[in-house]
């Protein structure tokens, strides 16, 4: 093997005026294919990987406020209830039904919701400067609807460690905040006005969408009593509604929740809209990402399969002029196969050549972080990752590209190749 | 001598087909690349129905407040009523001003009856004027039903369906629009979300509701976007030099507020890639866009110039020939060209064929979701490909292998006739 290697690199040390534009040719294929793999790949592997919540079979009820002028509108002097109980009873309602697993209110909480309605607020620990996290206030069937699970797996956990003192805190903000310590007991302040509250318990870590970051996370306890009376009709923008539905029920679910539902749903001056799928609001959110990826996957296949043309088109070239080459050789003995293996392992060490800069160029351009940032830290895993991959692509598409030319070229008789010279 | 050329470059092809296929498929995925990528950017500003004045139309929709005396802002939003009377519609050049709000989910129900979410679009009367909507029954409300805020109704036609069944004598009947009553008065055919500034189930005159609210003390910013329609698209340039002036003497009516308008008003083009309150980075779209196209160039050409370098070497003993024979350099560089532009040719159609077939693929992946809205649409991208964006491509790829070629076939051209001829 050792032996073939070292025949082969003087063949191509021999050719290397050719080879010399092919290595650079196949240089800057090699950094420009890395560049669309290391971003495919990124999103790939984010989107592989858990985002916190399981928005499956869940819901949004939608609700709004009768306004002046609308038919049968209640004059606020006339009306005995809060728009925050008219809300509480609605929930109720809605709890009471057989399809319904579980319902949850919350404010600026719902999973996919766009960065700007989301709650924000800074978290201290000790004399730690503030770390911003997002908000979550929510009631604690929250967990439940959206299968929220604490660090050791239970859903109930979470539900129980929720109070009007304490608050869930996501594995992130312990590692930022609190350092490797004991987290649960300890006391947090929300706000730099705000009073120490106790942790209760550690979330699994939180995505905003399939396609971020994890970002720091906590939640606090929405109590009816706060829902009873700050809720108005300027909050219902904020304040939502949602259910998780039983597996079984949920097919043509929004229709039959709307006829069945609507009559049920009118109290006060409030009255049901619609129920969207969280799906909806993930396809405003990752709608974007998710074209995105649609061009860079079209740009991958096209960079593929114009490489592909490229190296057999240039390979078929060099096989041609040195049919004579290759025609002597079976003349003297060497098999087929033989023949194919040279082909081949000619070319994959001229790709590993060309790959020693594109390693530097490819490095530099990390380090320099033109790649997405955004999704993906640039780490050595991502950079030896991606140029795996390429290396494995690239050499697939040499061997294929190789294989036509050279399977030509093996079906010449030895005495029409020897015939060239 | 053309057809000289064309006959050679004809016999070579059939002489090498596996090359000659790669070339080709190599140029035609290009050219396609190119024209899904020009195509779908086009789509951002050309005219479609019902938005058939797009090349002539300027955009407003976001305005700042800051404080005269600090600086500081005080508020940002969409317009105000009276910020689009007092600034634009006093200007003379333009022939309209178009106002709209932004999509406004309501729910549309008739009494005991069906009911739906759905979006809805406040507008004016010239909205009417300016758009085309083939209405199927009925007509658009006019100034007169503005003015006096009457609460009239133009109905799509899958939203009438839905509610009364039919599209059928509805005009005249009453419905409800999150329990406010409503009159039908037009059914109009359903339009696609690609035109998101004129989109909805439903359009009401904007005076029917309130629907204003401000966030600044002086009432500056508001719920509506606004629309200027010029006389022709040479008169934008004047048109905004026009918006300055009045935008100026709209400053001057306040004691410590000033409106910024972040350089709208806008084109079409500018307008979609604007997201929010303040200035869209236009420039790094632009870097973007040149970026990919680059990258989609630049791999071809690499890909091409290789092996047209390679098969020039195959044929150094023949050029050499006709060098001998009296061939200039201009005939043997012209012949290699004609070569290019016959496999360019080729790769165009294939290139044609393979967008049309992407873009019949891509619609529903790249567009299920208009700017936030749970609808899809349903008009394939193709509508926005035509004879200039197909030419465009075309002359980017026939410059790529040109470029590919002519420089390997330059070289090769001015080598000594006896290296030539020798065939190294």
């Amino acid at each position: 093997m050792k032996e073939i290697i070292k025949h082969i690199y003087t063949i191509v040390w021999n050719q290397r005026r050719t080879n010399a534009w092919l290595c650079i040719e196949l240089s800057i294929i090699t950094v420009c294919l890395w560049y669309v793999v290391d971003f495919t790949g990124i999103f790939w592997w984010n989107g592989i990987q858990p985002m916190g919540m399981n928005v499956q079979h869940t819901y949004q009820v939608n609700l709004e406020e009768k306004t002046e002028g609308s038919v049968g509108y209640i004059e606020p002097q006339e009306k005995s209830t809060t728009a925050g109980e008219d809300i509480l009873q609605i929930v109720e309602r809605i709890r009471q039904q057989p399809s319904i697993e579980s319902v949850s209110l919350s404010v600026k909480s719902q999973p996919y919701i766009s960065l700007m309605q989301g709650g924000y607020n800074q978290l201290y620990y000790e004399d730690s400067p503030g770390l911003w996290a997002r908000h979550f206030r929510v009631t604690p069937s929250f967990f439940d609807v959206f299968q929220v699970h604490s660090e050791t797996g239970s859903i109930d956990q979470l539900k129980e460690a929720l109070t009007r003192q304490s608050v869930i805190i996501t594995p992130d903000v312990v590692e930022k905040v609190i350092g490797n310590e004991q987290a649960v007991g300890r006391s947090i302040q929300i706000s730099q006005e705000g009073q120490p509250v106790q942790i209760g318990a550690i979330s699994v870590p939180l995505r905003p969408t399939d396609y971020q970051k994890m970002f720091p996370s906590f939640f606090t306890l929405l109590t009816e009593q706060e829902i009873v009376n700050e809720m108005s009709a300027g909050d219902l923008m904020n304040l939502e509604i949602c259910i998780r539905v039983k597996p079984d029920a949920d097919k043509d679910y929004k229709e039959t929740f709307i006829t069945e539902m609507a009559p049920h749903l009118s109290v006060g001056n409030l009255f049901l809209v619609d129920i969207r799928s969280t799906y909806i609001y993930r396809e405003r959110m990752i709608g974007y990402e998710k074209a995105l990826l649609v061009v860079r996957a079209l740009l991958l296949g096209f960079l593929l399969i114009n490489i592909f043309l490229g190296i057999s088109g240039t390979f078929s070239f060099r096989t041609r002029q040195r049919r004579n080459e290759l025609g002597l050789r079976i003349a003297v003995g060497s098999s087929r196969r033989n023949l194919y293996y040279l082909l081949m392992l000619e070319g994959i060490i001229l790709l590993s050549l060309a790959v020693v800069p594109a390693l530097f160029i490819n490095l530099n351009i990390g380090l320099t972080e033109l790649v997405n940032v955004y999704w993906v830290d640039f780490s050595l895993l991502r950079y030896i990752g991606g140029m795996v991959a390429t290396y494995v692509l690239m050499c697939l598409m040499i061997i294929s590209g190789i294989w036509y030319p050279a399977y030509t070229t093996m079906k010449l008789e030895p005495a029409e190749a020897l015939r060239y010279e | 001598m053309i057809w000289l050329y064309l006959k050679q470059s004809f016999q070579l092809m059939r002489e090498k087909p596996y090359l000659s296929f790669i070339t080709i498929l190599g140029t035609g995925l290009a050219i396609g690349l190119i024209m899904i990528y020009l195509t779908s950017h086009r789509s951002f500003g050309m005219d479609v129905a019902p938005e058939v004045n797009r090349h002539r139309t300027l955009y407003v929709k976001w305005v700042g407040v800051e404080s005269k005396e600090t600086g500081h802002w005080t508020g940002t939003g969409f317009l105000s009523l009276k910020t689009i009377r007092e600034c634009f519609q006093t200007l003379e050049l333009p022939e309209g001003i178009i106002v709209t709000s932004p999509l406004q989910p309501r729910l549309a129900s008739i009494p005991g009856g069906n009911q739906k979410r759905s979006y809805i679009l406040f507008t004016d009367d010239v909205f009417w004027k300016f758009h085309a909507f083939h209405f199927i029954e009925g007509a658009p409300y006019t100034k007169a039903d503005l003015d006096a805020g009457i609460p009239k109704i133009v109905l799509g036609e899958k939203l009438a369906k839905h509610l009364f069944g039919t599209t059928e004598d509805v005009v005249g009947k009453q419905m409800q629009l999150s329990y406010h009553t409503y009159t039908v008065c037009g059914i109009v055919t359903d339009i696609s979300p690609i035109t998101a500034l004129s989109y909805g189930h439903a359009w009401v005159p904007y005076s029917s509701t309130r629907i204003e609210a401000s966030n600044d003390p002086e009432g500056i910013t508001g719920r509506f976007k606004c629309q200027i329609v010029a006389r022709s698209a040479s008169d934008l340039k004047a048109v905004r030099a026009e918006v300055e002036k009045s935008v100026e003497q709209y400053n001057a009516s306040f004691a410590d507020s000033r409106i910024n308008l972040f350089r709208q008003p806008d084109t079409k083009y500018v307008e979609e890639m604007r997201f929010g309150a303040g200035y869209p980075n236009m420039e790094d779209k632009y870097r973007e866009n040149v970026i990919l196209i680059l990258l989609i160039l630049l791999v071809p050409a690499v890909n091409l110039s290789g092996f047209t370098l390679a098969g020039m070497r195959d044929r150094m003993a023949e050029l050499g020939v006709r060098k001998a024979f009296g061939g200039t350099r201009r005939i043997l560089f012209g012949q290699i060209l004609a070569e290019n532009m016959l496999y360019s040719l080729i790769g165009g159609v294939v290139g044609l064929v393979l967008a049309y077939i992407a873009m019949f693929y891509m619609n529903p992946s790249v567009s299920t979701t208009f700017h936030g809205l749970d609808v899809a649409a349903d008009t394939p991208v193709w509508v926005f490909m035509n004879v200039q964006t197909f030419l465009i491509a075309f002359l980017f790829c026939f410059l790529l292998n040109v470029l590919s070629a002519g420089i390997p076939a330059w070289i090769v051209s001015s080598r000594p006739i006896v290296e030539s001829l020798k065939g190294e």
